[in-house]
């Protein structure tokens, strides 16, 4: 009987072994690449979201609220605004976006970096039309759902997830950032 | 059982024990990830990569795993091996990660690939086992990536794959209701009536 009982503890004891080796060892082999990627999708969006920046450099903030990474930007050691990373809630998960701020508050730039929306519904908030449309807007803006924005047809809580993570990214350059 | 020839084990996947069409297991997962062709191609891909490997450490330990402990041991297999695949699509093939999101890890409990160890792998041979994993996943990714072309093309009026649009229906107005819900549904119901047809029931 306890034979048995240490047999079986044995062979469960290797298999979990041996699994974890090896998930241990696929981690440690990707974890540079996932860590490289993370970061290049992140200057990317950052590039697009404020294109007249020539460099970024991660900007050390206190995370509040949906706002994750702050980089700023600049031009010939001149700061040329921020891009704020901010994760609304979407319709089919956080909608990660990339919002490019100037100095004076208004934005230049939006990049949806990552979402979970239904291809063809919400997942339209990537096209063009739909993101220029934030452009220029400030706090000073409406910055409301079928009032100043359009919203994506068939998917309103898309559309709002992204208007409200601008207002969110809006806010924390105003009590974060502006004038630094 | 009747001893198979190891090509009708390969072949019975595709049309007449095709998992999803047929066997109708692992169907949540494929609802969800045919909204785009592309989706389906990596889904597939992680399906028959978890399937094939997993079948085979099944079968390997089949003799050397206790009864009372084989699902536990399963589990711990077929998650390893979801793992594997979820890490090295996160490394290697960000943009589908990320729209496939949640349905990578739920592949560890896709119905097909425990049922495939419980049923199959856990009472026979390696290569035969490895064969059945195939063929399962072979016909897994066929319905899913015929399902998926469908209900893009359908409900979006094109195939955008890697960023670049292959096919385009023009001035087709697109029916959404193909990348919604209710078209998931019925986009399968057309492929089970396909499948039965091929099967040869009327």
């Amino acid at each position: 009987m306890i034979k048995e009982l240490i047999n079986k503890i044995i062979t469960l004891f290797v298999v979990c072994l041996l699994a974890s080796g090896g998930l241990a060892f696929t981690y440690a082999a990707t974890k540079e690449k996932i860590e490289k990627e993370r970061l290049r999708e992140q200057l990317e969006a950052a590039e697009k979201a404020l294109p007249q920046a020539e460099n970024f450099q991660e900007f050390k903030v206190e995370k509040r609220g949906n706002v994750g990474a702050v980089y700023k930007g600049e031009k010939n050691g001149e700061v040329v605004g921020y891009a704020v990373q901010v994760s609304p809630r979407g319709f089919g998960g956080p909608i990660n976006l990339m919002v490019g701020i100037d100095p004076s508050g208004k934005v230049v730039g939006i990049k949806v970096v990552e979402h979970l929306e239904t291809p063809g519904l919400g997942g339209e908030i990537e096209k063009d039309w739909f993101r220029n449309q934030f452009v220029g807007k400030s706090l000073k803006d409406k910055l409301k759902v079928k009032e100043d924005i359009d919203a994506i047809m068939g998917a309103t809580i898309s559309s709002r997830g992204v208007t409200e993570g601008v207002r969110e990214a809006l806010e924390f350059f105003k009590s974060q950032l502006e004038g630094r | 059982m009747e001893d198979r020839s190891l090509w009708e084990e390969f072949k019975k996947g595709i049309i007449d024990e095709n998992p999803l069409l047929f066997m109708m297991i692992g169907l949540c997962a494929a609802l969800a990830v045919s909204t785009k062709f592309e989706n389906t191609l990596f889904m597939g891909g992680a399906v028959i990569f978890v399937l094939v490997f997993s079948n085979f450490v099944i079968s390997l330990i089949r003799n050397t795993i206790p009864t009372e402990m084989r699902i536990p041991i399963f589990i711990v297999v077929i998650a390893s091996f979801v793992t594997i695949a979820d890490l090295t699509m996160q490394a290697y093939f960000r943009a589908a990660y990320k729209r496939l999101g949640v349905w990578i890890p739920l592949i560890v409990v896709n119905c097909l690939i425990l049922g495939r160890a419980e049923a199959f792998a856990s009472r026979n041979k390696i290569f035969k086992s490895i064969i059945d994993g195939l063929g399962m996943g072979l016909g897994y990714t066929f319905a899913i990536l015929l399902a998926g072309f469908l209900r893009e093309l359908l409900g979006t009026g094109k195939i955008v794959l890697f960023e670049k649009t292959i096919i385009s229906l023009g001035s087709y107005d697109p029916a959404r209701i193909f990348i919604m819900f209710p078209g998931a549904f019925l986009t399968f119901a057309f492929l089970i009536v396909l499948i039965n047809w091929l099967r040869g029931v009327k």
